[in-house]
């Protein structure tokens, strides 16, 4: 166990040593992001109304689509120079890859997520600040990197590759996207969390689910 | 007798799609058997031939 | 040597064809017109049969990759792809003539209830299926990886049902809850149950042939791959 933790480390650190290296990955999804924020304002205008109640709906869209720049490239890294194949003929469980590549996307999503929500409020004059928003978006954000790191561990090996992604994705994801923008939309309006219970439940078990799925076929995805 | 309003249109439209619909897939079947049976028969060919030239 | 379809084969093939046209007459003259919708409530039986096909095939989709994974037999990878390309049309068929019944009934082509909602996102993961199917090439590893979307597929779509099954809906209820349903007389159940079970047997017919497309075009394949081999 103790063993599996330090290879989990090992693979985590990798990842953000490239990133700090390259820069790749974080701030161009970020940029992405903020772009796709500004280019709302062309749309929300002056519709105070819209603002409000849309802004968890369009927060979390914001952050699946950008958050796709994320997945394909954390599995595109290891295509290159052949990567995945020294990755594979290393002596560690191929598991401790799965979770070390989930790991690093979540935090690339969670960060851009706690990023986003300020940068909404302060842009669109809404008031969003909540402390129960820093477990709810690691909840929805660990849920989208478990499930976006098998589908796109699927589509690095197909020969369309990255166009693949969102066709396969988005759909899978709905239940997901759905039980969080309904939890934030109650915290948002001020409810008692308890009124969104079920929703809540719902964010649990979905990554219950698609985190055993991933740990259990994760090899048989990957391997030869 | 003379509430029940006229659908009649709608319901042929209907109609017609279902049996596009599965003539349009028995039919797009039988072009795909034909196109790989052809492809099995030629590779049926060139494999006898590379027999006999051996 | 000659490839030909089998001749039992054409026994289920008859039979379907027969079946299909009866219950065809069968709506056309036999079933009493609904008062408040007109000819077109005919629409239902079929577009019910065409429904519970596309579920049905998504349902032997799934059971054939959780199959696979486990025998790891192609057979089963074979079942799987042509339950996928079944399905994804009869549930496409479905929709669009759900729409057509729509629009005179409910007087809008499309609302946003949870088993539209739902089906449609359906005909969007096996879409993605057969999107995933073309572009992969390695032949061992197609076949995990499929299983593999074709199961989170199948897990996902009840979550998004319940997910989005307190929305507001006007579809008409079929099992279940029957005050709130169409108030369906015993000869339209009956009729309900003739065109389901003329559509299963259709399915079936055609589940063979395909099965046994998908099977000569895998040898197909395996053996161009080998004569490309052989040329280098």
């Amino acid at each position: 166990m103790k063993k599996f933790i330090i290879t989990l480390h090992a693979l985590i650190r990798k990842d953000f040593t490239i990133e700090r290296h390259t820069r790749e990955i974080f701030l161009v999804m970020f940029f992405f992001a903020l772009s796709i924020l500004f280019i709302l304002n062309f749309v929300l205008d002056t519709d105070i109304k819209a603002r409000n109640s849309g802004a968890a709906g369009l927060i979390w869209i914001i952050s699946v689509i950008s958050g796709q720049l994320c997945l394909n490239q954390i599995m595109s890294l290891e295509e290159e120079n052949d990567m995945l194949q020294s990755l594979l003929s290393a002596p560690i469980p191929l598991t401790a890859v799965y979770l070390a590549k989930t790991i690093t996307c979540f935090f690339g999503m969670y960060g851009m997520t706690l990023i986003l929500f300020p940068l909404y409020s302060v842009l669109y004059n809404v008031s969003l600040y909540s402390a129960n928003l820093l477990w709810i978006a690691a909840l929805g954000c660990w849920g989208y990197a478990s499930l976006g790191v098998i589908i796109s561990t699927m589509t690095i090996q197909t020969r369309m590759r990255d166009i693949l992604l969102p066709v396969l994705f988005f759909p899978v994801i709905i239940p997901l996207i759905v039980a969080v923008v309904k939890v934030t939309q109650t915290v948002f309006t001020g409810e008692t969390l308890n009124s969104a219970s079920t929703w809540i439940s719902q964010l649990i078990i979905f990554n219950i689910i698609f985190t055993t799925i991933g740990i259990i076929s994760f090899d048989s995805l990957i391997k030869d | 007798m003379n509430e029940i309003p006229d659908t009649l249109n709608y319901m042929i439209a209907g109609y017609i799609l279902f049996g596009a619909g599965i003539l349009g897939y028995i039919t797009s079947l039988v072009v795909r058997w034909k196109k790989i049976i052809r492809q099995k028969n030629e590779q049926l060919c060139h494999n006898s031939i590379a027999r006999h030239q051996q | 040597m000659q490839i030909t379809i089998p001749k039992k084969y054409i026994i289920l093939d008859v039979f379907a064809a027969i079946c299909i046209l009866v219950s065809f007459i069968l709506v056309m003259f036999f079933t009493p017109i609904e008062m408040t919708m007109g000819y077109v409530q005919k629409i239902f039986y079929f577009h019910v049969a065409h429904a519970w096909i596309g579920m049905l095939s998504f349902i032997v989709a799934a059971a054939a990759s959780f199959m696979y994974l486990i025998r790891k037999n192609s057979v089963y990878d074979l079942i799987a792809e042509s339950a996928v390309e079944i399905g994804l049309y009869f549930t496409i068929i479905a929709v669009i003539s759900g729409s057509i019944w729509a629009k005179p009934a409910w007087n809008t082509w499309w609302t946003w209830d949870p088993r539209l909602t739902t089906t449609t996102i359906m005909a969007f993961i096996y879409a993605g299926y057969q999107f995933l199917r073309q572009s992969l090439d390695n032949p061992d590893k197609k076949g995990r990886i499929l299983a593999l979307y074709c199961i989170i597929g199948c897990i996902s779509v009840p979550l998004t049902f319940f997910s989005i099954r307190g929305y507001r809906s006007i579809h008409p209820v079929l099992i279940g809850n029957t005050s709130q349903g169409m108030g369906m007389t015993p000869p339209m159940i009956l009729m309900m149950i003739i065109s389901i079970f003329s559509f299963t047997v259709l399915y079936l017919a055609l589940m063979q042939h395909r099965f046994l497309y998908a099977k000569i075009k895998e040898e197909t394949e395996a053996e161009k791959y080998e004569m490309e081999y052989e040329d280098e």
